[in-house]
C-alpha cells in the first residue's frame, strides 16, 4: 500500500505525542520539550516500524526534522505520496 | 509451556561457528528458538552449521557472516536477520577475539582490533539490535564478558580492557533499555575449555585447575545454559547482571 506524507505526520504526532496544534512538517529536533534524545529514539522505532525500514546510525543522528525524515525514507526506498 | 522454552522466538548469536557461541547457538534451539548464526570462517561451513542445528532441533536456522570489527557489517547483519526471520527476541553478543601479550608488547594494530571486534562491535550490535527488538515489544541480549574483566590477569591487559568495557556497556544499557522492555546482562565465564585455551601447557592448565572451587574446567555449554537462563523467562526480573560461570575460580 503507498505511504503518505500524513503516514509520516501521524507517525510523528503519535511517536512523540504532539498535540494537534503542533505543526508536524515544520518540525525540528528539540523545538519541543517531546522531541528530546529519549523521544528521538522513539521516533527512530517508531519510523522504521510503520516504513519496515532499519536505519543507518548516520540518518539516525542527521534526523533533525520532517522534511530530513522524508529525505531519509526516500533515500530508503520510501516514496511518500502527497 | 515452561519457562526455559524459547519457542515463536528469534535469536542472533554473533560468533556461533564454533566453541561458547556454536554451543549457545545449540542450546537455544534445543530450547525451541530460531536462531540465526554469524562468524568470519568459510560461508559454507556456517551454512552446513545452521542446516544442521535446523534439522536437529525443528527450528529455522540460517548462517549470516559478518566481520564485527565493521560498523557497517554489524549493520547488515542485524538487518538481514530482522529481515530474514521477521523479528528479533534474543541477542547474544559472543563474537570476540583474544589479544594476548605484555604491556609494552602489544602492537597498535593489534590494540585497535580487539577493542574494534570485543566493545565496538558489541555496541553497534546492541544499539541495531534494541531497535529491533522495541518492535516486538522487548527482548534480552546478553553480552559475553570474562571473569578477566573483573579481576584481570597479568598478560591479558588488552583482553581484560575489553571486557571490563563489555561490562560497564552491559550496566549501560540495561539502564537505558529497561524502560523499553530490554533486559541486558552480562556473562562473565571463568576458564573454559574450548580452542581459545587449547593451546595452554599443561603445567599453566594445571596451575588453573587448583584455583577452580569445583574441581573443574568450565565447559562452553556451561556458558551455553547460563545464557539460555539470562535469554528467556526464567530472568524475566534480571537485568543489569554479571552472573560469573567459572566454578568459583580465585584469581
Amino acid at each position: 500500500m503507498a505511504m503518505t506524507l500524513n503516514d509520516l505526520i501521524e507517525t510523528f504526532r503519535s511517536a512523540l505525542s504532539l498535540p494537534e496544534t503542533v505543526d508536524v512538517p515544520a518540525l525540528r529536533y528539540r523545538a519541543v520539550p517531546q522531541w528530546n534524545s529519549l523521544g528521538h529514539m522513539q521516533l527512530v522505532a517508531a519510523l522504521e516500524s510503520r516504513f519496515d525500514v532499519i536505519l543507518e546510525t548516520d540518518d539516525i543522528l542527521d534526523l533533525g526534522s520532517f522534511d530530513k525524515a522524508v529525505e531519509i525514507l526516500a533515500k530508503n526506498h520510501v516514496a511518500l505520496e502527497a | 509451556m515452561s519457562l526455559s522454552r524459547l519457542d515463536g522466538r528469534t535469536a542472533l548469536v554473533t560468533g556461533s561457528s564454533r566453541g561458547i557461541g556454536r554451543a549457545t547457538a545449540e542450546c537455544l534451539a534445543a530450547h525451541g528458538a530460531d536462531v540465526v548464526l554469524n562468524g568470519l570462517g568459510p560461508a559454507e561451513e556456517l551454512d552446513g552449521l545452521a542446516a544442521a542445528i535446523a534439522r536437529r532441533h525443528g527450528v529455522r536456522c540460517i548462517a549470516v557472516p559478518a566481520d564485527m570489527a565493521s560498523p557497517e557489517a554489524v549493520g547488515g547483519l542485524l538487518k538481514a536477520a530482522y529481515r530474514a526471520m521477521g523479528r528479533l527476541d534474543v541477542l547474544v553478543c559472543n563474537a570476540g577475539i583474544l589479544g594476548d601479550g605484555r604491556l609494552g608488547m602489544l602492537p597498535a594494530a593489534e590494540v585497535d582490533r580487539v577493542l574494534a571486534v570485543n566493545v565496538a562491535g558489541t555496541l553497534h550490535a546492541i544499539q541495531t539490535g534494541a531497535r529491533l527488538m522495541q518492535r516486538g515489544g522487548g527482548g534480552s541480549i546478553v553480552t559475553l564478558a570474562s571473569i578477566v574483566g573483573r579481576r584481570g590477569n597479568a598478560g591479558q591487559a588488552l583482553y581484560a580492557a575489553s571486557k571490563a568495557a563489555l561490562i560497564g556497556l552491559t550496566l549501560s544499557a540495561a539502564k537505558e533499555l529497561g524502560p523499553l522492555g530490554i533486559r541486558v546482562n552480562a556473562v562473565a565465564p571463568g576458564f573454559i575449555d574450548t580452542d581459545m585455551t587449547a593451546h595452554l601447557d599443561a603445567g599453566l592448565r594445571e596451575r588453573w585447575l587448583r584455583d577452580i572451587a569445583l574441581g573443574r574446567f568450565g565447559s562452553a555449554e556451561d556458558v551455553a545454559r547460563t545464557v539460555l537462563f539470562l535469554a528467556g523467562d526464567l530472568s524475566a526480573y534480571v537485568t543489569g547482571q554479571v552472573l560469573g560461570v567459572d566454578g568459583g575460580m580465585a584469581m
